[in-house]
Order: structure tokens, then C-alpha cells, then sequence
């Protein structure tokens, strides 16, 4: 029996993982149906919108890559769509804004039954029913400050977060509803709500417009998640260093990150790190930086951790590379345990 | 530095638009040149606010709200300017490569490159390899500068470097964006990386040969 450090975090981690509690760590890249329907070789707007085609991505990337876990994860811009902003697609490129909507347009809505959010729900189903029961299935969903971003344009409301604070809280109030309406259902239906910030993010509005904007709102959503019984985890993409504060405050359960820095690690010690691999590697780099990257996260990430790409990998990332950092970490696993 | 150029440098550092806008018609009552009033005023108060802003005190938001109290001075002292007066660094195509739509950080380098006295031809996002050749065909630019957000249009910006550098050999380029690094850029053969907007800024003037008095 191994004696963690932290009690707090290794209890999460249990209860996430119950079948990697001895290991001490879980592995798993996130995956968007970009690189599904790369695999798969299916249309892109195909996939991006059909539980079953997200679900078949999902579970054969899984015996793939031999993941831990399942994240269910269509495209960044999905629940703005439900929201009433215009999305095009297309069989092979990301879907992409070509309407966005005016604030007053952005109402309250029943987030889980909006556009093609049931889609969703329909792969975390598929997946949860056909995977033992230990492997937790994770969803993912925005947080309502860059929700309110992706609705009526990232400059108009990082603008409006100086020339007019009242609507953009205005704005946040109605994302909050909708994201609570949203993460009320994920926990409901037994998954583990992971909450993105692509736009509340370090690198674009730094600690304090965090504090004073993002945060509330993050906050009130995750709080929904520990209320049902689940758990507070996010995404942070960018720069994570510069809100070391503002993360500590949210008591994260789990968090996601793209910016590996040390010294927030001795301060977060009840929160579980997954991350590290740039997912650049996954585009121009080779087995043995991959393999020199995993076992820095390895020996860098404190334990419980779970090894995985930094953000989503990309869409036509070598699958071999993905692969190598699934193996590289069992070998070292094995390595230590025989040491 | 005359007072009113450093007060509309000031206003732009302070993100008053109005005031920017008083000071410009101000500049122009009194009868200041309105290129000196752009140059020593409006770009000086952006080259103060790159600083912020690659120091971390100045974010995104104020990044942006700061160049629209620019943008309200220029637009009143541009109506002024004899044409041709106004200095040029030299011409820069712009844009965000194919199959990405993020353009928020293209747009942050583009207005602080304006800012510095460059002519900027913004091609906007999402914009394919032969949409940047046959720009730099028509625009004849100094240099071609091109961003990408994702790691999975990486790709992409290769592919543009090596269109661009096969078919005008004499073309400077620089690339910049969140996945980028100076490694990448030098493997795909790209001039500069700028790993943020004042940088970018300092990578045009190498490029030019000028000298950067940031």
C-alpha cells in the first residue's frame, strides 16, 4: 500500500479512479471529434453532431490509446450554438462563428436539450454503458465567462468588461444559469462535469479580470458539481501561473492545464494536475521527445496526477506519438515498482 | 517631446477615448502637424501600453479598449494628414492561416504594428497559402506576418512559409501565436518569431533594418 501525501486529493482520486488507486496515477489525452473523425476518417460535421459517431470516436480511441478515462468533447463552440449563435461546418474544418449574437439576444435556455448538446449526453450514454464501470466518464462544458465570450464576439465583451461592467455581468448571469442548468444534468446522469476556460484563461485577461468576472460565475457553477456529489474540475487553457490566487480559491478538485508551473503545485496539494504533454509534440514531434516528455511529467507531476496531452490533440496528430506517451508511462510505472 | 503629444500618449495609456478625441481636434486647432501628433502622440501612448502589456500589467481588455481611444484620435487626425506625409517603416501583410479563426492575438499585433508607423494589410483569418501569395503579388509588402492559436494549424502555417518563400525568395516572414515557439519557427523557415505583440513590433524593425526605440 502506498501512503500518499495529500489524504484529500488521494480520496478524489479514488473515488475517480478506483481501479488506479495503487498506481497513483491515471492516463488519458483529451480528445475533440476533430481528431475523432481523423481517425475515423468520418465528415467533421458529421461527428461534431452525432452522439453515436462522437460515442464510436470515443470508445476506439480508447482501446486506441488504452486511455483510463473517457472525455466527451465535441467542439468549443457547441453550447454558443445552442445559445442561437451561427455556426457553419463542414466535413473537414472546424466549425466556426459566422453569426454571433447581440447581449440582449443571449437568454437563459434549457442548456441540456439546446442544439446539439442532446448529442452529447447520447455519447456520454453510449460510452458509459459499454465501459466497466471504473473508467469515469467525463464532460465537458464551458465556463459561463467564456461562454458569454464565444456568444457575442471575445473582443466585444472583453471590451464591454471595461466600457460597460454591467452588462457584461448581465451577460455572465444568464451564462451562469445556463451553465448550472447544464452542469446539474451531467452530475445528474452519473459524469464528471470538466469545466473549459479557453477564453478565461491567464495569457488573455490575467488575475484580475479573473477575479473580479470570471470567478464568480466559475465558482456558483462548480459549486453545483460538489453539491450533487461530483466533483470541481477544470480546464485552463494558456497561462495558468498568473491566477495561482484565484485557482487556489476555487479549491479545484481536478485541474486541467496547458502551462506547466512548479511552484503552484506546492500550493494547490488537494487538487489532482493532468496535463503536461504540449500538444505540439503531437504534430511535429517524435517518439523520443514524446518519450522525454512523459517521463518528465513522470517525475515532475506530484501524485495523484493523470497524464495527458496539455489541451486537445490535435486533429491529424500521429497516433503512434499518443500511443508512445500511453506506453512510456506504463514502462516507467513498471520501472519504479521494480526499483 | 511637445506637452499635448505627451497628454494624447497619456489619454491612450489611460484608455480615454474622449479625451484622445478632445486632444486631437486640440492638436489640430493649434496647428500641430497631424503626423507628429499620430507619431509622438498616439504611437508613442501604444508602445507604452506593448510595454504593459508584455510586462503583465496590461491584459487583453485593456489592450483592446486602449487601441480604440487610439483609433478615435486617429481617425480625427488622419482627415488632416498631406498625403504620403506620414513616415512608413515599411508594408506588412497580415493574417491568421488557413483553418484557424482565432484572430484576437492578429489583431492585437496588427494595431500595435500600425501603431509603430508600418502599413498594414490585414487579410484577416482563415486565409489559405495562395490567398497570402497572391496578397503579397498585389501589396508587394516588406513582410508577411501570420499567426496561428491551435497546434492543429501548424501545419498550415508550413505549408504558407514555404509557398511564400518559394515564390518570393526576397520576402521577410514572421510567425507568432499561443503553439509556436522560436524552434518551430526557425524549422519551418520563418524570419522571426515574435512570441508577443511588442516583440513582434521589435521583430518588424530588425527586419527593416531599422533601429527600435522602444
Amino acid at each position: 500500500m502506498i501512503l500518499w501525501e495529500y489524504p484529500l486529493k488521494d480520496k478524489v482520486f479514488h473515488r475517480m479512479f478506483p481501479q488506479f488507486q495503487d498506481r497513483g496515477y491515471a492516463r488519458g489525452p483529451m480528445i475533440a471529434a476533430d481528431h475523432l473523425s481523423f481517425l475515423l476518417r468520418k465528415p467533421l460535421d458529421e461527428v461534431c453532431r452525432d452522439g453515436k459517431l462522437l460515442a464510436e470516436g470515443l470508445l476506439y480511441t480508447r482501446r486506441l490509446y488504452g486511455s483510463d478515462l473517457v472525455i466527451v468533447f465535441s467542439d468549443i463552440n457547441l453550447e454558443a450554438e445552442a445559445l442561437g449563435v451561427k455556426l457553419e461546418y463542414s466535413p473537414d474544418r472546424n466549425p466556426h462563428i459566422i453569426e454571433q449574437l447581440l447581449p440582449r439576444d443571449v437568454k437563459v435556455i434549457d442548456m441540456p436539450t439546446g442544439g446539439s448538446i442532446p448529442e452529447l449526453f447520447n455519447a456520454a450514454a453510449i460510452c458509459r454503458k459499454e465501459l466497466d464501470s471504473g473508467i469515469p466518464v467525463f464532460f465537458s462544458m464551458k465556463d459561463p465567462f467564456s461562454l458569454a465570450a464565444l456568444a457575442i464576439g471575445t473582443e466585444a465583451f472583453l471590451i464591454a468588461l471595461l466600457e460597460e461592467p454591467r452588462m457584461a455581468m448581465d451577460l455572465l448571469e444568464v451564462c451562469c444559469e445556463n451553465q448550472q442548468r447544464l452542469i446539474d444534468a451531467v452530475c445528474s446522469e452519473g459524469y464528471i462535469p470538466l469545466v473549459g476556460s479557453p477564453i478565461a484563461s491567464g495569457s488573455v485577461i490575467g488575475p484580475a479580470f479573473f477575479q473580479e468576472f470570471a470567478e464568480p460565475a466559475i465558482r456558483r457553477v462548480l459549486d453545483r458539481a460538489e453539491e450533487a456529489d461530483s466533483f470541481r474540475c477544470m480546464h485552463i487553457c494558456g497561462e495558468v501561473s498568473v491566477l495561482i490566487e484565484q485557482i487556489y480559491s476555487l479549491k479545484l478538485d481536478l485541474l486541467s492545464f496547458e502551462e506547466w508551473h512548479a511552484p503552484m503545485w506546492g500550493l494547490l496539494q488537494d487538487t489532482i494536475p493532468m496535463g503536461y504533454l504540449s500538444t505540439y509534440l503531437f504534430v511535429k514531434g517524435d517518439e523520443e521527445t514524446i518519450e522525454r516528455a512523459t517521463m518528465e511529467c513522470m517525475a515532475n507531476l506530484p501524485k495523484p496526477f493523470i497524464l495527458s496531452s496539455g489541451c486537445d490533440i490535435p486533429a491529424n496528430a500521429d497516433p503512434e506519438l499518443v500511443v508512445r506517451m500511453m506506453n512510456v508511462s506504463l514502462v516507467r510505472s513498471k520501472k519504479n515498482l521494480s526499483n | 517631446m511637445k506637452e499635448i503629444y505627451e497628454q494624447l500618449a497619456s489619454a491612450v495609456l489611460e484608455m480615454k477615448s474622449g479625451e484622445v478625441e478632445r486632444l486631437a481636434h486640440l492638436a489640430l486647432k493649434e496647428g500641430y502637424p497631424p503626423e507628429e501628433a499620430i507619431e509622438q502622440g498616439l504611437a508613442a501612448g501604444m508602445n507604452e501600453v506593448g510595454k504593459l502589456f508584455a510586462s503583465k500589467v496590461y491584459f487583453v481588455p485593456e489592450v483592446l479598449v486602449c487601441a480604440k481611444a487610439m483609433y478615435a484620435g486617429f481617425d480625427i487626425l488622419k482627415e488632416k494628414v498631406v498625403s504620403g506625409s506620414l513616415s512608413r517603416k515599411g508594408s506588412i501583410v497580415i493574417g491568421v492561416v488557413d483553418g484557424d479563426f482565432h484572430d484576437i492575438g492578429k489583431n492585437i499585433v496588427k494595431l500595435m504594428l500600425e501603431a509603430a508607423g508600418f502599413r498594414i494589410v490585414d487579410l484577416g483569418k482563415n486565409v489559405t497559402h495562395d490567398r497570402f501569395c497572391e496578397a503579397v503579388a498585389a501589396e508587394k509588402p516588406d513582410i508577411v506576418a501570420m499567426s496561428t492559436l491551435m497546434s492543429t494549424t501548424m501545419d498550415s502555417m508550413s505549408d504558407t512559409v514555404a509557398s511564400l518563400k518559394g515564390r518570393f525568395p526576397e520576402l521577410k516572414l514572421m510567425v507568432g501565436g499561443a503553439p509556436v515557439d522560436d524552434s518551430f519557427s526557425r524549422s519551418i523557415g520563418a524570419h522571426f518569431y515574435g512570441e508577443d505583440a511588442r516583440r513582434a513590433v521589435e521583430g518588424a524593425h530588425d527586419l527593416m533594418g531599422i533601429p527600435f526605440e522602444g
